[in-house]
């Protein structure tokens, strides 16, 4: 597939300011060609707080996400399969993880580090490592985690 | 030729045909004409006798067949009789592939070049895979440039130019349905590909040509090559249902600008990227946009 590298530099305090308004969605179109309607995309919805760090999205490598506590970003996708790469800043080692899913047209998506804690406090087995990330289906206007969508690793 | 007259082909000074090189028997195949009827019949030659790329025992021969004996291509023409105007067939020239010098060294093997109309690329493939042959056919049409690369008779690489994105075996096969231009035998090409390929010339027409005729039974079903495919909503099934190639098929034909560059960017061939795009059209995933 056509690759067409993006780089993500979120530096949005002054412009924030000077708005001075509620939150703010900052859009990244990843793909070619005119924006297409919102319910022919995906969106990858990177929030304040979140502590994974994308590092790539299929082999377009993205700058660091250091984000304002009243902006999001919507990385807007073709549906498909997609392959992110991942790190913990918080974690003893800078390891980059990898997770991949299918994004389905008009769904918004948010990648959740899991670590042995959250596994257990959603009942679900531990993964060896000390963290992974994970993909989740969101409900856009709550932002409630609906499910994890992330494929088995080396899955089709 | 004429009535009842047997031509004798083979590497034997004291035949009707002579044709000096190793791929030829002493005696290799009989062209006769009898009735009207002109026949081939191979004389148990170790490397065979090819008519119109299919390697036979005995044969009739039509107008225009194109008979390959070592790396020699005979055709036969029907030319007018004096002084009636009746025709009587007759076998051209000997050698219908050229054989020229340009401005090499003296020391270096003289280049094979010729047309397409003369010389289909079944019949060269053939041609440089019965022979074993080593090097680049290059072919030019109007406005394309293909290249096949042979290693001793089999095909390692395809390739057409400008489309670096098209798989070499599906390059092989787009480059079947070239019908005209030039073709020349380039010396062997150092480049090393990634993605090297290793099928005899054999294999490649006989699935090429089936592919062809498949292709062509789907074609009135597909839209058209200039449209766009988009996603059909709200969709029948999500996405992560759909098989691995179809997943991959319809993802790029929503980064592809229209169906021809799906067919161009997929690593499936031309007849299997149809048939998924079929499928995921009656499945309700994709539609012309």
């Amino acid at each position: 597939m056509q690759r067409r590298s993006f780089f993500l530099t979120l530096c949005l305090t002054s412009l924030l300011a000077a708005a001075g308004c509620g939150q703010v969605t900052y859009i990244v179109q990843q793909y070619d060609g005119p924006v297409r309607d919102r319910d022919e995309v995906s969106i990858l919805r990177l929030a304040p707080g979140d502590p994974a760090q994308i590092i790539a999205m299929d082999g377009d490598a993205l700058g660091r996400q250091d984000l304002e506590s009243d902006v999001r970003v919507h990385i807007e996708m073709l549906p498909g399969k997609h392959q992110l790469e991942v790190e913990n800043p918080h974690a003893a080692s800078k390891t980059t993880q990898r997770v991949q899913f299918i994004a389905e047209p008009g769904r918004t998506y948010r990648v959740v580090l899991a670590d042995r804690e959250w596994h257990a406090k959603k009942s679900a087995p531990s993964r060896a490592d000390a963290w992974s990330p994970l993909v989740y289906e969101l409900d856009g206007s709550s932002d409630e985690l609906v499910r994890e969508v992330s494929l088995p690793p080396n899955g089709s | 030729m004429d009535e009842f007259q047997e031509i004798v082909i083979g590497r034997s000074s004291d035949l009707d045909m002579v044709l000096v090189e190793e791929m030829v028997s002493r005696r290799h195949a009989r062209i006769s004409l009898q009735g009207g009827v002109v026949s081939i019949e191979d004389m148990g030659s170790t490397n065979g006798t090819f008519v119109n790329g299919e390697k036979i025992q005995h044969a009739t021969l039509q107008e225009g067949d194109r008979v390959l004996i070592g790396t020699s291509i005979l055709k036969l023409v029907a030319i007018p009789n004096e002084p009636s105007s009746s025709r009587r067939p007759d076998l051209v020239a000997n050698r219908r592939v050229t054989m020229r010098r340009s401005g090499a060294p003296p020391t270096e093997a003289p280049r094979m070049s010729g047309s397409l109309e003369e010389i289909p690329l079944p019949d060269l493939m053939q041609l440089f895979g019965t022979s074993k042959k080593t090097g680049v056919l290059v072919l030019k049409t109007d406005q394309r440039v293909g290249r096949i690369y042979f290693r001793e008779g089999r095909i390692y690489y395809c390739s057409v130019e400008n489309q670096p994105e098209i798989p070499p075996i599906k390059a092989a096969y787009r480059m079947l349905t070239w019908k005209t231009g030039f073709f020349a035998l380039d010396p062997p090409d150092a480049t090393e590909f990634e993605n090297e390929i290793s099928v005899s010339a054999q294999e490649v027409l006989m699935e090429g040509f089936r592919q062809m005729d498949e292709l062509e039974n789907l074609r009135s079903r597909l839209p058209p090559f200039g449209s766009r495919l988009i996603l059909r909503a709200p969709l029948e099934a999500p996405l992560h249902e759909l098989e691995p190639t179809h997943l991959e098929v319809l993802q790029t034909a929503l980064n592809s600008a229209n169906l021809q560059a799906l067919m161009d960017r997929t690593e499936t061939t031309d007849l299997e990227t149809s048939k998924i795009v079929l499928d995921l059209i009656r499945r309700g995933y994709i539609k012309a946009g």
